[in-house]
């Protein structure tokens, strides 16, 4: 992993929420290696390395995906499927970061593979708490999947 | 006296003979009307014994219309008086000697004798005859009262009977429709059904409540339920067909408009069933679009306090403090609202629940979340209920969560859980020693967004009554209250089973008036 590879996606479409979740990771010195895709689309450009991502590689993914479920042109449930569903980014730890807190998005983001839900705070602190922990568990704590996760053939071959 | 045929004993005796072969009972009277000779058919259907009968007049047993017609009169010759009777069968009435009368019909034969005219007379009980023309007629009468189309027709569909219900339901008198086709009952085009009938008929089929249009006389159309039965002669060969047919035309008109409204009602369901949808689309939207501006507030007057804070007045500090209070306010109420839609909208799931582990759960929270407090808890024993036990556990947590609440006051607080029997059915209740409220604004209790209590005093969003409301009536139970001011509060609830959900609830309950 080169030092210029974001080690966070943060997938969120609105600004306000943007700036109250890097504050939050900056705290923790966790905010410089993170890249913001505003929907959908570029998410999974980002994700699947084309369009304006082209030149990445899939041997570098990042970390953590932190995903808001309502999002312009294809919604976070739809980006959840594609990582889950390709043996390339399967293994990329997904958390939904949202404000609904329907049994539907919960049953559905589950389903699909998730690796956490986390209903947003309304109150502040609670958020960036939140916000923090999720960083430090993620990026510090867990043990990230080696390369040989993302290859196809690491599936089949014993 | 006695006149007895002696012309021969031979011959008597093969007169006799003959007598007693005959079927019939045999009676030989003389002019004079008197038997001179019986056989013992005559004997066994009149109750006589011979010499009872023989030498008495022959109106004991035949009192009229047979004893007149053997007289010779002014105006005819006795000859001429006999003519008339031979070979013709006569209705009479026989009398037993018990008294008794049956029918009988007699043929009378005179022939000369040595004692002048003697005449006999061969009668025959006619009363099981009699009986089967009366059970014909009876038959008849049923068939000519009926309301229903009661008719016959040859195998080629030529009417033969018609009743009045047929007259009534297709409009021709049985002059107009017997010797014409059945055809003429048939609608434009509906020809070839009747003739599909007959030829299943003639194969010895029966067809059952056969529905079908016909034509009346007038030319309204109408709907009939045909039953079909082939008739068949003597010798087992269908030779016709006997049809009953009800005017089941209002009954269609009826199904019809049945039918309509099911429909309409299918559609209005489906009307329903969208705005449920936008419904859930609408409290989806309020959870995610409300919240996230909440959020925004929140956090960059938090953030305002904590980057900026030397750049603030006090007074300014306090004011960025109560926008974070009004925040977290209507956090709490969009919470509590989206909480009680979605009781609206969530399918009950039904298990046998033990409400004492309902409540001792609730009771760990309240206790862990307010520490400070001096609770006694009374918790009897509960009884295990059917119902959705996530829902239920709603219920103890916003009616304890209230008892904890409203009894802040109290240095000692207590709160009780039981249950009461009313009527044989079991009560829970929710008893608190708190502030309680005033029974005159009862009605306003259970509400959405009412409150008996000052915000600066008891904080609340008004939503929570209003949703144990919902869940109890869900479950098919009823709510209701009872308190004093400064005199505690106890909720009451019922759960379904027994209890009627429409039944006028008592005069203290809250709920909608």
């Amino acid at each position: 992993m080169t030092q210029n590879d974001p080690q966070i996606l943060l997938v969120e479409d609105n600004a306000k929420d943007v700036t109250l979740t890097l504050h939050a990771l900056r705290g923790e010195n966790l905010g410089n290696s993170i890249q913001v895709a505003r929907d959908g689309e570029e998410a999974l450009d980002f994700l699947f390395c084309r369009g304006e991502f082209a030149g990445r590689s899939f041997d570098h993914p990042p970390r953590l995906v932190l995903l808001d479920l309502k999002l312009p042109k294809v919604d976070g449930l739809e980006v959840l499927s594609a990582v889950k569903g390709d043996p390339r980014t399967k293994a990329i730890p997904v958390v939904i970061l949202t404000s609904s807190r329907e049994e539907s998005d919960l049953v559905e983001s589950y389903k699909l593979g998730v690796n956490a839900y986390i209903q947003k705070p309304v109150e502040f602190d609670s958020f960036r708490q939140a916000v923090k922990q999720l960083g430090l568990f993620w990026l510090v704590i867990n043990q990230p999947p080696p390369a040989s996760s993302f290859r196809p053939e690491g599936i089949v071959e014993p | 006296m006695s006149h007895i045929v002696t012309e021969s004993k031979e011959s008597d005796a093969k007169y006799r003979g003959l007598l007693e072969a005959a079927p019939d009972a045999m009676v030989v009277v003389n002019q004079a009307g008197e038997i001179v000779l019986v056989n013992v058919q005559a004997e066994r259907q009149f109750g006589y014994g011979r010499d009872e009968l023989v030498g008495t007049n022959v109106k004991n047993i035949i009192p009229e219309g047979f004893a007149e017609r053997l007289i010779a009169d002014a105006l005819r010759s006795t000859e001429d008086a006999l003519a008339q009777q031979i070979g013709t069968g006569i209705d009479l009435t026989g009398r037993r000697k018990n008294g008794s009368d049956f029918p009988i019909e007699i043929m009378l034969s005179p022939f000369e004798s040595a004692e002048g005219i003697l005449v006999t007379a061969a009668i025959r009980d006619i009363s099981v005859r009699k009986g089967a023309e009366e059970t014909l007629a009876r038959l008849a009468a049923i068939v000519e009262s009926s309301n229903d189309a009661i008719l016959s027709k040859s195998l080629d569909g030529i009417i033969q009977s018609w009743n009045q219900g047929a007259e009534r339901i297709y409009g021709y008198s049985a002059k107009e429709a017997v010797g014409q086709s059945i055809a003429i009952l048939a609608p434009p085009g509906g020809e070839d059904g009747i003739r599909d009938i007959l030829e299943r008929i003639g194969k010895g089929e029966r067809v059952e409540y056969h529905e079908t249009p016909r034509m009346r006389k007038d030319g309204r159309r109408i709907e009939v339920s045909l039953t079909i039965s082939p008739v068949k002669d003597s010798t087992g060969k269908v030779v016709g067909a006997s049809t009953i047919g009800r005017d089941i035309t209002d009954q269609k008109r009826a199904e019809a408009e049945i039918k309509a409204l099911n429909n309409t009602l299918r559609e209005r369901m489906a009307d329903v069933d969208t705005t449920n949808k936008e419904l859930e689309a609408f409290t989806y939207s309020v959870s995610h679009d409300l919240r996230a501006p909440l959020r925004h507030v929140d956090g960059f007057s938090k953030l305002l306090l904590e980057e900026h804070q030397a750049e603030l007045s006090p007074e300014a500090q306090g004011y960025v403090a109560i926008i974070r209070d009004s925040v977290l306010q209507m956090g709490m109420l969009i919470d509590d609202l989206l909480n009680l839609t979605r009781v609206g909208r969530t399918q009950l799931s039904m298990q046998v629940t033990g409400l004492n582990s309902l409540v001792e759960e609730v009771r760990a929270d309240l206790t862990r979340a307010n520490p400070d407090r001096m609770i006694e808890w009374k918790v009897e024993t509960l009884p295990f209920v059917d119902c959705d036990p996530a829902l239920m556990k709603q219920v103890f947590v916003n009616l304890l969560s209230n008892a904890v609440k409203f009894t802040r006051p109290r240095k000692s607080a207590v709160i009780e859980v039981g249950t009461v029997l009313q009527d044989g059915h079991p009560l829970v209740f929710v008893r608190d020693n708190g502030v309680g409220f005033s029974m005159k604004y009862v009605n306003k209790l259970f509400g959405v967004f009412q409150r008996l209590h000052r915000a600066e005093d008891f904080e609340g969003t008004g939503v929570g009554l209003a949703t144990v409301q919902r869940i109890i009536r869900k479950h098919g139970g009823r709510v209701w209250a009872e308190a004093g001011l400064d005199k505690g509060a106890t909720f009451y609830f019922t759960l379904g089973s027994g209890d009627d959900p429409q039944k006028e609830e008592p005069t203290h309950s809250g709920g909608t008036k």
